[in-house]
């Protein structure tokens, strides 16, 4: 058994490294009429979370987003810039959100302009996910 | 209930062989009411099936198929076995009997070992193909029926339970040292290991395929599907596992069938459907006579609220006397405690029903466990960077107990959580209880290399996943299903366990994360604050049938009371059985530490109620099942 094991910790290493890329790949798929607006709230390597805002979805198109985490749960906000909709799905929290683009750290309160928003829990298995907004 | 045994060999069976098989299948004889029965199938193959089956039901078993090519064994159920009958009549197939095992003989010659994925059920077979002289021993996909098997030297052994592969006389009793060296750690040998050197159970969800004179080998027909996931709101997941219920409801409960009720959320949301479905049902439940834990009290008014008559009844300490019984049952060291209550539960409910349903393996798939939710939490950011910190290095540094990094927690932390928080014995403790005879004859390292593959093999990667997966194949196959088996076996009760149905096991692994752990407002009553709930999609489904109470009420350890007795009642068993001169397993472990564990335990110093019993069972196992 021993004489295996330099083998099964290479097998391992490489078991545990594929499926956990650096990159959280998010296909945002805008099936409204209207620009929909997102924030995403995620976890970084470095352990600590971060909100980033604000990226534009045109109606009928589609963005990707390649957000730097190896976590498979992450959040996202989602509005209908025409009338204010708010996408809402499964679990929720609240963090804050500036109207600007920003980028916060750990929920930090923004110095100015700042103001909660609600983000719904997403999950990507293999850290793929494709989120339809109609 | 049913058990089934066989022997294949290389050459013609001999009428030693006959013998062996009767014996083997005289061990089983408590698995069935009705007599034991041989069959064979060309001159290599005799298989032995004992059951319960009523009159109408009693077809030929051991089943050979029409066309004459299988000899068939099946111990449990095939649930879709009427969709899959009408199928394969569509075909032109035109069947002989109800058999289950006639539905399995048709799939095995139309599309061979394939046909597997295709079944829902609770059962293990053997399938001798006399054409292709091939044996096929299949498990369900949890491993809710038990198979075991072992070579004979000229051949290959089968059977329900390992006490019963032990009558052949080509077996010998020695021990396994790597699975009673993983037992004190996961209070169980994993699959495929058994405690007994040369004998294996096959693991769940495989089939192995034997042909005289080549090497078996070994192929799972099924795993859990990461990539699959519920796509739809909250409301159409409570919708849809409200109807799934109702289905296996109706595919579970025939009339006469017992439940088993505790009156907590799973058993009473069962209640208020099964109850529907057959207009007279019996319940049942236990207390402790020296813990009242009000089980029995909640129990009856769910039962009240469910509509159905209910027993219940009191466990005591007089149960020890069957302790060597119990064990002998079990054929391999089990530190379960809740072993006790399953197996006065059962012989309650055969008093008065023929099958039973128990609502089990509800908290493994919907995340029901409080110990889910740390893991939960190490994913969401209501862990705090400072403690996620802190947590991380722990898990590098465990489970070696004095610092420095450990193999385990380099390479997955997640596991190396797991095994820190529930290992029972392990790192420098393990060392210190191991004897070095022990340590020198198993493999130290295959603990973690265990734990590594098993965790490895998790196609999703949230901590949640990852510890719920292993804890199927683990936890769920490796305790929970043995025990069950054993103790309705040991009572001739048909079980049934309709929330490992696959039409509900498959909704279930699709959830995310957020549909079994909910953060929420706190409701449990008298409480405040934001809270979390387990088991989050199955309590609304509860809201829509349960009281509020009911459903959001604290779960209360309903653990028998054996850090009590062990100081009181059972106090001299303790000392006879792992303080004398007599012990049996003093070469195994240090008899310095188990008097440490001991006399903490006597004096109220330490609890070390789960230690103790894992070790007064291996003792009991050595005395009876080993060497009795």
């Amino acid at each position: 058994m021993r004489f295996l094991l330099l083998p099964l910790l290479l097998v391992c290493s490489l078991l545990c490294s594929t499926g956990l890329v650096h990159a959280l790949d998010i296909e945002a798929n805008n099936n409204s009429r209207s620009v929909v607006a997102l924030a995403v709230h995620y976890l970084r390597p470095s352990g600590h979370w971060s909100t980033d805002g604000w990226y534009s979805i045109q109606p009928g198109k589609t963005f990707h987003l390649k957000i730097d985490s190896k976590n498979t749960v992450f959040y996202v906000h989602a509005v209908r810039v025409r009338d204010g909709k708010v996408y809402t799905l499964g679990d929720t929290i609240d963090r804050w959100v500036c109207d600007q683009p920003f980028t916060l750290v750990d929920n930090a309160q923004p110095a100015t302009g700042g103001r909660m928003a609600l983000f719904s829990q997403y999950e990507a298995p293999n850290l793929k996910i494709a989120i339809n907004f109609n | 209930m049913s058990g089934i045994c066989g022997v294949l060999t290389s050459e013609v069976v001999r009428d030693e062989e006959r013998t062996a098989l009767a014996a083997m299948l005289d061990a089983l004889s408590h698995r069935g009411k009705n007599p034991p029965r041989l069959g064979h199938l060309g001159d290599k193959a005799i298989m032995g099936y004992c059951g319960s089956e009523s009159e109408e039901d009693n077809g030929k078993r051991p089943f050979v198929s029409p066309c004459g090519r299988y000899l068939v064994v099946l111990d449990g159920r095939i649930y879709n076995g009427p969709q899959l009958r009408e199928e394969i009549e569509k075909s032109g197939h035109v069947f002989r009997s109800r058999q289950d095992e006639e539905i399995l003989s048709y799939l095995f010659l139309s599309q061979g070992p394939q046909c597997l994925t295709r079944l829902n059920g609770m059962f293990a077979f053997a399938m001798w193909d006399l054409r292709d002289q091939k044996l096929f021993l299949v498990r369900d996909r949890f491993g809710q029926k038990p198979l075991y098997y072992a070579s004979s030297g000229k051949g290959i052994l089968f059977s329900s339970e390992v006490m019963s592969l032990l009558k052949h006389p080509a077996l010998e009793r020695r021990p396994n040292y790597n699975a009673l060296f993983h037992y004190l750690t996961f209070m169980m040998p994993p699959a495929p290991l058994t405690a007994f050197e040369g004998i294996h159970k096959l693991e769940p969800a495989s089939w192995l395929e034997w042909q005289p004179g080549r090497a078996a080998f070994f192929l799972r027909y099924w795993n859990v599907d990461g990539s699959r996931k519920f796509e739809g709101t909250d409301e159409d997941a409570i919708e849809e596992l409200d109807g799934l219920m109702d289905r296996v409801a109706r595919r579970h409960v025939t009339p006469g069938t017992g439940l088993f009720l505790s009156g907590g959320l799973d058993s009473s949301l069962f209640a208020s459907k099964a109850a529907r479905q057959t207009g007279d049902m019996l319940s049942l439940s236990l207390d402790y006579v020296d813990a009242d834990h009000g089980v029995n009290a909640q129990a009856m008014q769910a039962a009240e609220l469910c509509g159905t008559r209910h027993v219940s009844g009191m466990l005591d300490v007089g149960i020890m006397e069957e302790l060597p019984h119990i064990v002998s049952r079990m054929g391999e060291p089990f530190a379960d405690p809740p072993l006790l209550t399953s197996w006065r539960l059962a012989r309650m409910a055969s008093q008065h029903v023929g099958a039973a349903v128990t609502t089990s393996g509800t908290d493994n798939i919907f995340g029901g466990y409080a110990r889910y939710l740390a893991p939960f939490l190490y994913d969401t950011p209501d862990l705090p960077p400072e403690v996620r910190k802190v947590h991380t290095e722990l898990t590098k540094t465990v489970p070696h107990a004095y610092g420095g990094k450990s193999l385990l927690g380099e390479m997955d932390p997640c596991a190396s959580y797991y095994y820190s928080q529930f290992a029972l014995f392990f790192g420098n403790r393990k060392e210190s209880l191991c004897s070095m005879d022990l340590r020198g004859a198993a493999d130290p390292q295959l603990t973690i290399m265990f734990m590594l593959r098993a965790f490895a093999r998790c196609p999703r990667a949230t901590w949640l996943d990852k510890i719920q997966f292993f804890e199927l194949d683990h936890f769920l196959a490796g305790r929970l299903l043995p025990r069950i088996d054993m103790v309705t076996g040991a009572h001739t009760l048909d079980i049934r366990i309709p929330m490992l149905d696959n039409d509900i096991v498959d909704f279930a692994l699709t959830l995310p994360v957020g549909m079994r752990v909910r953060r929420m407002p706190d409701r449990r009553p008298g409480s405040t604050g934001k809270g979390y709930e387990t088991k989050w999609l199955v309590k609304m489904v509860g809201l829509r049938h349960l009281p509020h109470d009911l459903v959001f009420r604290r779960r209360h350890s309903n653990m028998v009371p054996l850090e009590s007795w062990l100081r009181g009642p059972l106090r001299t068993l303790v000392l006879d059985a792992l303080m004398s001169t007599q012990c049996s397993i003093r070469d195994w472990v240090n008899q310095s530490e188990i008097r440490r564990l001991v006399a903490q335990h006597m004096d109220g110093t330490a609890n070390n109620t789960i230690e103790l019993w894992a070790l007064l069972m291996l003792e009991l196992w050595t005395r009876h099942c080993l060497r009795g």
